[in-house]
């Protein structure tokens, strides 16, 4: 049971993390479950399909920007930005993607903006069939079908 | 079973893609099937065409026959950067041409022009 201030999250796997307040609210979705239900502040939040290596991840940004929020001297925008550099750079691509979807369903708006700009320097300037290998994704066309978007669009492959 | 990008909602996907230039988009949408629509929904369509490369891609948007795109044209905007009068040309007799595509609007034209030439003269 969390302290006063502080709350609990459960990931998905049974990981259960004591987090403060102001760090579990960087996650909107999160604000308005402790906001319209009481019970959620003293007991465990339950974070639906985050396991807890995902979870310790996002709590480890929160955490960081919630304390750049509040004193600006402590960490400054130049430590946050190098701070928001090397949590990304050290993401494997499905730690990436998994991040990716948490961040979204918890609405910490901050980190899917980092996250989505990172995917998007990933694939800036490269050819269809490159960014197809960077990112595991499948082609579904059928041969004719690639022929005809290929004959259409030279400019793009 | 690992996540895929193809495992991500489209929500999220139009929220990445929304940090792209549009030709990155317009790329983006021909890795798969389920994405070859998904630039069609871009508010604004941006182009930035150097003298040194072709205007194909503005001119395949504007071209585009797909009714999806036609139906859903008034609201939106063309703009273009060109680095020569030549491809300007090029690209607002294509934008006149797409005139005959059923259901494209005519006020998308007529401002894809202007903003033609308004890019223009800041070159």
């Amino acid at each position: 049971m969390a302290s006063k201030g502080n709350l609990t999250l459960k990931s998905c796997n049974g990981k259960e993390f004591i987090v403060e307040e102001k760090v579990a609210v960087m996650s909107t979705t999160i604000k308005n479950m402790v906001d319209v239900d009481d019970s959620f502040a003293q007991g465990v939040i339950p974070i639906i399909g985050v396991d807890g290596k995902i979870l310790a991840k996002l709590i480890e940004y929160c955490k960081e920007h919630a304390e750049a929020d509040e004193d600006e001297e402590v960490k400054s925008e130049e430590y946050l930005k190098k701070f928001d550099e090397k949590f990304v750079d050290e993401l494997n691509l499905n730690d990436l993607y998994d991040l990716l979807k948490a961040s979204n369903y918890l609405e910490i708006t901050k980190l899917l903006n980092l996250l989505c700009q990172k995917v998007a320097s990933m694939i800036k300037g490269k050819k269809p069939e490159e960014i197809r290998r960077i990112f595991n994704i499948k082609n579904d066309f059928t041969p004719e079908e690639e022929e005809e978007i290929n004959r259409q669009n030279p400019w793009a492959f | 079973m690992p996540t895929t990008m193809d495992d991500l909602p489209e929500e999220l996907i139009r929220h990445i893609l929304s940090f792209f230039p549009t030709i990155d988009v317009m790329k983006f949408s021909f890795l798969s099937p389920k994405w070859l629509n998904l630039w069609h929904s871009l508010p604004t369509l941006n182009f930035q065409i150097s003298a040194s490369k072709t205007s194909l891609p503005a001119k395949f948007a504007v071209n585009s026959r797909n009714s999806s795109l036609a139906s859903s044209a008034s609201s939106r905007g063309l703009r273009v950067l060109a680095h020569s009068a030549y491809y300007l040309t090029t690209l607002i007799s294509t934008g006149t041409r797409s005139t005959s595509i059923p259901g494209f609007p005519t006020p998308s034209i007529r401002a894809s022009a202007s903003s033609i030439w308004t890019s223009m003269s800041t070159f």
